[in-house]
């Protein structure tokens, strides 16, 4: 036989796939036999078959030539918040951007680009694209509008705005922005012109709540950093065991996948921790499915093993953690110096105490070896070692009981934690994203989990940390010249845009009079995003005046009276604002004028910003304006400024192999890792409704709708999970053809198990409902979802449906404590249609 | 020689369809015609794990023209317009092409598609990168591995950037290139080898 290959046999380790075994190994192929038998038994082609087919021709060599096309390159960056951040080059032909390339980056482990990136120039020529501001002439959500000028447009916008502010207060107006534009000057994030408008105007600021909980709790106990308590990309190698715990870096942060592929070729092992079967589960050495937020419960179970073998580690507890610090029955509160009589208390020199083992109390630096454990009498009462409290916690989630609540056996756990935590096995990594973040439990499912980290000395190393993994906003740009400017009297506040109901219906928030009349709104879509859309929309429609920017006729913008065409990427130059997962400020070129009569967001700001009498403070150019930002030392010391990064388009801007806490050194109010909270602090700001003796220690209970004897589930008896799209992020690309192409319609995802139990078959149509509403779709039937779960892929918008929206069914009730959205705690029943 | 093959490695592929998008939009290909395709392993539906949960599997890879050594879709081809260049790429003569489908019906990986009446997204911008193998109403398309771009001393378009680093393109003649050292030190499988096509698309296990 012809070698195809050219290389000698002997050299490969061919495998041959024969027909009948490739059906079982090879399924695509065995899928593509039987889709070209069924070809050939169609005797009958489309076309009548020539004479001369019958007698093929012997091809003859054909001369292949290319005329070079000319070519100009300019660089942008994807900025829709996947996390991703990619710099492009656009490669525009004829002055036109004609297709899209990853820009190399200097680092070839920063080049990147996915299927968003290369469809780029069909979003600036999406036929969706806005290209004049609309005056509403129908009802709200109708879609009945008139084009109207500028002129017109923003008188309106300015008029409204004034009416609402000089009755009720700045405060009345309020501002709900998203990820739809990670930029600074069209976009968001420190510094951005976002952050210097509503400065100056003192409007409400929506809080989205989204993607909160897992950096909140990580963040009280280890500090974010750069990372959200993870360490850099580029160190995940160090590993030796990586538990990707609630994640799905395949689909939602596509460019970390090679980093954790690399590592395991390096020898990393990679344990998914999920309830789904999903992509990167595919990739991974084992899959352990977990009982949907139940992690915390999990991370409880780990605990209990790690300390049956004395795997915690001693030394980091005992110099890096609060296990020595003593805490006081009496307030909950670390006993220090001024406890003792010793220093003032809240003096500068009023430190933290641990005690020895002859019954000293001193500070850390004064006791070399403290104790760990014990309760003690002190003048100030009685007070236990923090690491004791953390002990007694452990204790009560014996073994046999983590295995009920996870569904987990109880050998798999403990070779789990040994992989994880045997010191043979150290350093080790959680990778975490938003999966165990989407419950309303989610910040004490992550608190354990941080606590798993700290206990087993798996945090503040090389190869070893807790986190999310996704890079904050710069701290290189300068915030405060971009707020330099004054402020109204009584200015509005931040406002979570969960609570809007209580605003609008009863003029309170958390209870206090409170009064919310207008919206502004760009670069987001707060109708397609946050849960409980029919909440949202009755809301929203009980403003007096929204006005929307956005560059496509979003499903916000459909409920608003004013419509402003905003520009798209490629129209304005800009430069990174925020999120990403790599340490790179982008650039991105200006490369072709504003689509019809569409505006950068940057200048709309300016014109509202002269309506309103604050005009003096938005005069600059572009230019000037990212030379303020970047005018810090912190920026200087990366080599960083506008003429430098313009020249470059990509630059570092934070270290590349970053390590959180890297010699034990956190940033947190002790420097230690804690695991013990002498002041938790809430992050939702209703403080009628905190309960902070959950919050001290690691603490864990069941999610809210969708644990097994919830009475909710009683009634709705199936998780319905929100699952990442991995054509769109967010409602975004809806309007990119070849996206769609791809997507097909929406589909429900359903298991053969609970599908036969229901009497559904593939492309069945079914109801979905709960008491927020109901979503009617088609099922496809998929064996990665355990019993009881069904799955619909976000970013599909209302119109996409057969009925109701995904966002109908989720809830936007937020935890206490935790001001974040639960998406994934939410409970559905499902009828056959 | 040169003779230019591929490899797609299936332990690492994600199936982010990145490549399936370079090569839409880079090759300016109309609405509903994609050269290069995804698929999951023994799977009816894309992304639905094979076994019974937790015990699952899930394979993922993409499919185009194999740019077989021994073609079915050449010898079969009544008008001389389906063709393999010395470099082993296969392509369709667009002048010689009528339509027939006779290499459609030949070739077993489902990767020619007959053009008819093409509708491009954009009314007064034509994507792509102007150099491609257009698709002419009527002719038979396919992957040429990106030729304009390869004669002209670039990767195929599909090769851009894998996000998981999981495809691999070059000489299969030269025993020096990664390729061939990749496949010389990896199983792999040829989809459908029985069929006698000698592929050159190598799928790494």
């Amino acid at each position: 036989m012809k070698k195809a290959n050219g290389q000698p046999s002997s050299l490969t380790r061919r495998s041959f796939v024969k027909a009948s075994a490739g059906a079982a190994v090879l399924g695509g192929g065995a899928a593509l036999v039987g889709c070209s038998q069924e070809k050939k038994a169609d005797p009958e082609p489309e076309k009548p078959v020539t004479e001369a087919d019958a007698d093929p021709v012997e091809p003859e060599a054909a001369p292949f030539e290319v005329t070079p096309v000319a070519e100009d390159v300019k660089v942008s960056y994807c900025r829709g918040y996947c996390t991703n951040n990619c710099s492009l080059d656009i490669h525009l032909i004829d002055g036109k951007p004609a297709y899209a390339t990853a820009h190399e980056s200097d680092d070839p482990r920063f080049t990147r680009i996915c299927l968003k990136g290369h469809a780029q120039p069909l979003r600036a020529y999406s036929k969706e694209r806005l290209l004049k501001p609309l005056r509403r002439t129908g009802e709200r959500g109708e879609g009945k509008w008139e084009e109207i000028s500028w002129d017109e447009a923003v008188n309106e916008v300015v008029t409204n705005w004034k009416a609402i502010t000089d009755e009720h207060g700045p405060g009345a107006m309020c501002f709900y922005k998203m990820a739809g534009n990670r930029s600074t000057l069209n976009g968001d994030g420190k510094g951005s012109v976002y952050s210097r408008f509503t400065k100056a105007t003192g409007c409400t600021t929506l809080s989205v709540a989204v993607d909160c909980a897992t950096s909140y709790a990580l963040g009280r106990q280890i500090g974010l950093g750069f990372y959200l308590g993870a360490n850099s990309p580029t160190t995940y190698k160090d590993a030796k065991t990586i538990l990707i715990w609630g994640a799905n870096p395949a689909v939602s942060q596509l460019h970390n996948m090679h980093f954790l592929l690399e590592a395991k070729e390096g020898g990393t092992k990679l344990i998914m921790v999920d309830p789904v079967f999903n992509a990167t589960a595919a990739v991974c050495d084992q899959f352990v499915p977990v009982r949907p937020g139940s992690d915390g419960a999990l991370a409880f179970g780990m605990m209990q093993v790690v300390l049956e073998n004395g795997w915690q580690d001693t030394e980091f507890l005992r110099d890096h953690s609060v296990a020595p610090f003593l805490v006081k029955e009496s307030d909950g509160k670390f006993l220090r110096l001024s406890d003792l009589g010793r220093a003032e208390a809240g003096a500068e020199d009023d430190a933290i105490v641990v005690r020895d083992a002859e019954g000293n109390f001193d500070t850390s630096d004064n006791i070399a070896d403290p104790m760990m454990e014990g309760t003690f009498d002190t003048d100030a009462g009685s007070v236990t070692c923090a690491y004791t409290l953390l002990l007694d916690r452990i204790a009560e989630y014996p073994l046999s009981r983590v295995v009920e609540l996870t569904g987990i056996d109880e050998a798999t756990i403990r070779q789990m934690a040994a992989d994880y935590a045997d010191p043979a096995n150290r350093p080790s990594t959680i990778y975490t994203f938003f999966g165990v973040d989407h419950y309303y439990n989610a910040h004490w499912s992550a608190a354990c989990m941080g606590a798993l980290g700290i206990l087993t000395g798996n945090v503040g190393k090389r190869g070893a940390f807790v986190g999310v993994g996704e890079f904050r906003n710069p701290t290189c740009f300068n915030a405060a010249w971009a707020t330099d400017v004054p402020a109204p009297e009584n200015p509005g506040k931040g406002v979570f845009v969960t609570k809007m109901a209580e605003v609008v219906n009863d003029h309170t928030y958390n209870g206090e009079p409170y009064e919310i009349h207008g919206m502004y709104c760009c670069c987001g879509n707060p109708v397609g995003n946050v849960g409980n859309r029919n909440n949202t929309l009755d809301w929203l429609n009980k403003l007096d005046f929204i006005c929307v920017a956005d560059v496509v006729m979003s499903e916000t913008a459909e409920y608003a009276d004013v419509v402003l065409p905003a520009s798209y990427w490629f129209e304005c130059e800009d430069m990174m604002g925020n999120s990403s997962n790599s340490t790179h400020l982008n650039y991105g070129e200006k490369m072709m004028e504003p689509m019809g009569d569409s505006k950068p967001d940057f200048e709309i700001y300016r014109l509202l910003a002269e309506g309103l009498g604050i005009g003096e403070h938005f005069q600059l150019s572009t230019s000037d304006y990212l030379k303020h930002v970047l005018d810090t030392d912190e920026c200087r010391s990366y080599g960083i400024d506008y003429d430098t990064l313009v020249q470059k388009k990509v630059m570092e801007c934070a270290p590349i192999d970053y390590v959180l806490g890297e010699g034990g050194i956190f940033p947190t109010p002790t420097k230690r890792a804690e695991f013990y909270l002498e002041a938790p602090k809430a992050s939702n700001d209703d403080s009628r409704i905190w309960d902070v003796t959950k919050e001290r220690l690691p603490y864990w209970e069941p999610p809210r709708e969708v644990y097994n004897d919830s009475e909710i589930a009683a009634k709705y008896p199936f998780m319905l999970l929100s699952e990442h799209n991995r054509h769109r992020t967010h409602t975004q690309w809806f309007d990119v053809e070849p996206i769609c192409e791809l997507d097909g319609e929406p589909l429900m995802t359903i298991n053969q198990h609970d599908a036969d139990a229901l009497g559904i078959k593939a492309g069945d149509t079914v109801r979905v409902f709960n008491d927020r509403g109901s979503l009617t779709i088609k099922c496809v039937i998929k064996n990665n979802l355990p019993d009881g779960m069904v799955s619909i892929p976000k970013g599909y918008t209302a119109a996409e449906y057969i009925e109701g929206h995904l966002s109908d069914l989720t809830p936007c009730d937020m935890n206490p404590f935790c001001g974040n959205q639960p998406f994934f705690d939410c409970a559905v029943a499902i009828e056959k249609k | 020689m040169t003779r230019y093959g591929m490899a797609i490695d299936k332990t690492k592929c994600i199936g982010c369809k990145t490549c399936l998008m370079a090569c839409k939009i880079s090759n300016n290909l109309p609405r509903d015609v994609w050269f290069n395709r995804y698929e999951t392993e023994g799977a009816e539906a894309e992304f639905a794990a094979v076994g019974t949960y937790p015990n699952l599997k899930m394979v993922s890879y993409t499919v185009a023209c194999q740019h077989c050594a021994n073609p079915a879709c050449v010898s079969v081809c009544p008008t001389g317009a389906s063709i393999q260049d010395e470099d082993g790429i296969v392509r369709v003569l667009e002048d010689k092409c009528i339509g027939c489908k006779s290499c459609i019906q030949a070739c077993p990986y489902d990767v020619r598609t007959l053009i008819e009446k093409p509708e491009y997204y954009t009314d007064d911008v034509q994507l792509g990168r102007h150099t491609e193998t257009p698709c002419t109403d009527g002719v038979v398309a396919k992957c040429t591995f990106c030729k304009d771009l390869i004669v002209q001393g670039k990767n195929p378009a599909c090769m851009d950037l894998c996000p998981a680093r999981a495809r691999f393109w070059g000489d299969l003649d030269d025993p020096d290139s990664e390729l061939s050292k990749l496949i010389a030190a990896r199983d792999y499988d040829l989809l459908m080898e029985e069929v006698g096509t000698e592929p050159s698309v190598f799928y790494l296990k």
